[in-house]
């Protein structure tokens, strides 16, 4: 089913995970590991299977692109791929960002006692 | 290092149009990870063994319909040859039930383009090979002939007229039950 404005699917979470850490701007797979795991606070630990499964269908899916751009050699090793952010990416991030948002709402509203225990 | 060489060949569990892909970033991410003592090596190698029979779904799911269906009968054909070998024909009927009904459940998704006439085909050259192959080891043979061919080449040709034969035949019934299927659903 087409993701849309009015009912946005859900995200799975390593994705949506991985396009909150790329919002700090573009970023190598070692880096958006270790951003997933400080977001989260140590919850999320993606191993390079998982981020690259999830990074190969984030790329079909149009939500980010592979970077031409490589800095400074004696930096950084050039083998290194990064990744950044597309506009559909941003869109789905906030798109989930809201879902879940709406979701809480009607969750407190349903049960305000809900997560004040 | 041992750990890396390890990882490497653990690296051969994904499928193969992953691995030439992202073999190297990888393997990149596991030499940054162990430098820095970001993750442990279990972690790591638990990460392969939980990812990999994901990209092989994800494989399996791009596949064309004859693709699906020919490697789903390659992997029904060695299980059953292992579980004959290991657990008699009763485990292998019961193994063989529950893969065509795995087969049946992930391809009623979007197989409804699978032409008809492919599944009778596939079946009864599947049933000729089997007939070719009982005529070649069994038919009315001089001696003489018989003792012409060594006895390892004998069997190990045997074995491969006689898996390809049930590849061909149970690959083309889980065709059909795929056709009736789409069909059954079309009209309902």
């Amino acid at each position: 089913m087409a993701r849309t404005a009015k009912h946005p699917q859900p995200l799975p979470p390593a994705v949506f995970h991985l396009l909150l850490a790329l919002r700090d701007g573009e970023q190598h797979g070692y880096a958006l590991m270790q951003r997933v795991e400080q977001l989260t606070d140590g919850a999320v630990r993606m191993g390079p299977g998982t981020l690259y499964g999830a990074i190969k269908r984030m790329l079909a899916d149009g939500l980010i692109e592979e970077t031409d751009e490589r800095p400074d050699p004696a930096l950084d090793d050039q083998r290194r791929r990064y990744y950044r952010l597309t506009l559909d990416g941003e869109r789905a991030c906030a798109g989930e960002v809201q879902r879940l948002e709406t979701l809480l709402r009607n969750a407190r509203r349903a049960s305000p006692k809900l997560g004040h225990a | 290092m041992a750990g890396e060489r390890v990882y490497r060949a653990l690296l051969l569990l994904y499928p193969r149009r992953f691995r030439r892909e992202y073999r190297d970033p990888m393997l990149q991410l596991y030499r940054d990870a162990r430098r820095n003592c970001t993750a442990s090596w279990s972690r790591l190698a638990g990460d392969v063994v939980v990812s990999a029979p994901v990209q092989h779904k994800e494989a399996f799911r791009a596949m064309t319909t004859q693709g699906k269906l020919l490697t789903a009968s390659l992997v029904i054909t060695i299980a059953i040859v292992a579980f004959m070998a290991v657990g008699g024909a009763l485990f292998a009927l019961a193994l063989m039930l529950l893969l065509a009904w795995i087969l049946a459940r992930l391809l009623r998704e979007r197989d409804a383009q699978l032409s008809s006439a492919f599944w009778w085909k596939l079946t009864l050259s599947g049933a000729a090979v089997f007939a070719a192959g009982f005529l070649i080891f069994a038919g009315p043979w001089p001696q003489s002939w018989r003792d012409a061919v060594p006895g390892e080449l004998g069997w190990w040709s045997g074995m491969f007229i006689f898996c390809t034969a049930i590849v061909m035949i149970v690959g083309g019934l889980l065709s059909g039950v795929v056709v009736f299927a789409s069909r059954r659903r079309l009209t309902q």
